[in-house]
């Protein structure tokens, strides 16, 4: 078995490459936000763009309007009630909307229709500056037969 | 979220939130820690309608103890885009030794953490807003 780094809580620590394939593999997580002063989270669909979370907002909502250049976290997870088994991994980045053209078009082109930007929408670009992972692992704790 | 994907939106009622809060094990607590929102998966149970999870003493989790804190749980299929989300935003408040009768009732509850370390403070989170959304699905073709 190869050497992993666990934490103090007996969790794998995944690396930011795995991490990075994690997201890559997904299509919804959380994003978290503040919002007048208090910690606002919603489920979204994203998409991996390189090494940037790319998510849409729609004008007007309290969602584009806690991601104008702000810091945001972002999570992922993936858990498995009977084993206990399962992995997340979190981010902390800088929001921002795309405004370049250039880069607008080229995310357009992405594949994934119904992810795709309609007119009117803005494209949110987060940053992944501090990614975190943890994994679970098989037989790490059994769940109490009670 | 487009105009026409909103617009199929079902607001679920407080009863369903209850309900799907109390069918689920895992959920992400969020509290701003450092001026930035932080995510925390946890397990939790549901003890009438608050939300009791477990911490790590010295976590910035921890340390948000009567913190504003909201908590979210979903459900989403990724082939029809189906699914629904359940958020509880409220206040949180370590229950310990020296609230008695509260410190002796949630130790009783069936919270065994997923992660090993001490886990060894009782938090609960108290929703004075319950909020759930269901996405019906989509249709591929269109």
């Amino acid at each position: 078995m190869a050497l992993v780094d666990v934490d103090r809580n007996g969790l794998e620590i995944l690396d930011r490459g795995d991490c990075l394939r994690l997201l890559a593999c997904t299509t919804l997580g959380r994003i978290a936000v503040t919002s007048g002063g208090l910690p606002v989270i919603l489920p979204v669909n994203f998409l991996l763009d390189d090494d940037r979370i790319l998510i849409r907002t729609s004008p007007g909502t309290k969602l584009d309007a806690a991601t104008a250049n702000a810091v945001v976290a972002f999570e992922v997870d993936a858990m498995d009630s009977f084993s206990h088994t399962g992995w997340s991994v979190s981010v902390t980045g800088m929001s921002r909307q795309l405004t370049d053209p250039s880069d607008l078009d080229r995310v357009r082109t992405l594949p994934l229709a119904r992810w795709a930007p309609t007119p009117g929408e803005h494209v949110v670009a987060i940053s992944t500056d501090v990614i975190n992972g943890r994994r679970i692992p098989e037989g790490h704790r059994v769940p109490g037969s009670a | 979220m487009t105009a026409s994907e909103r617009s199929r939106v079902e607001v679920l009622a407080h009863e369903e939130c209850l309900r799907l809060l109390g069918e689920e094990q895992v959920g992400r607590v969020v509290v701003i820690a450092g001026g930035t929102p932080q995510i925390f998966p946890v397990n939790y149970v549901l003890d009438g309608e608050t939300i009791v999870f477990r911490s790590d003493p010295g976590t910035k989790l921890d340390a948000a103890g009567r913190a504003s804190a909201c908590f979210e749980i979903d459900a989403f299929d990724r082939t029809d885009h189906s699914g629904w989300s359940v958020v509880a935003h409220g206040r949180l408040e370590e229950i310990d030794r020296y609230r008695g009768p509260a410190y002796d009732h949630v130790r009783a509850l069936a919270l065994e953490p997923w992660a090993d370390g001490s886990k060894a403070h009782w938090l609960r989170l108290v929703p004075f807003a319950l909020t759930g959304r269901r996405l019906p699905g989509v249709d591929r073709d269109i």
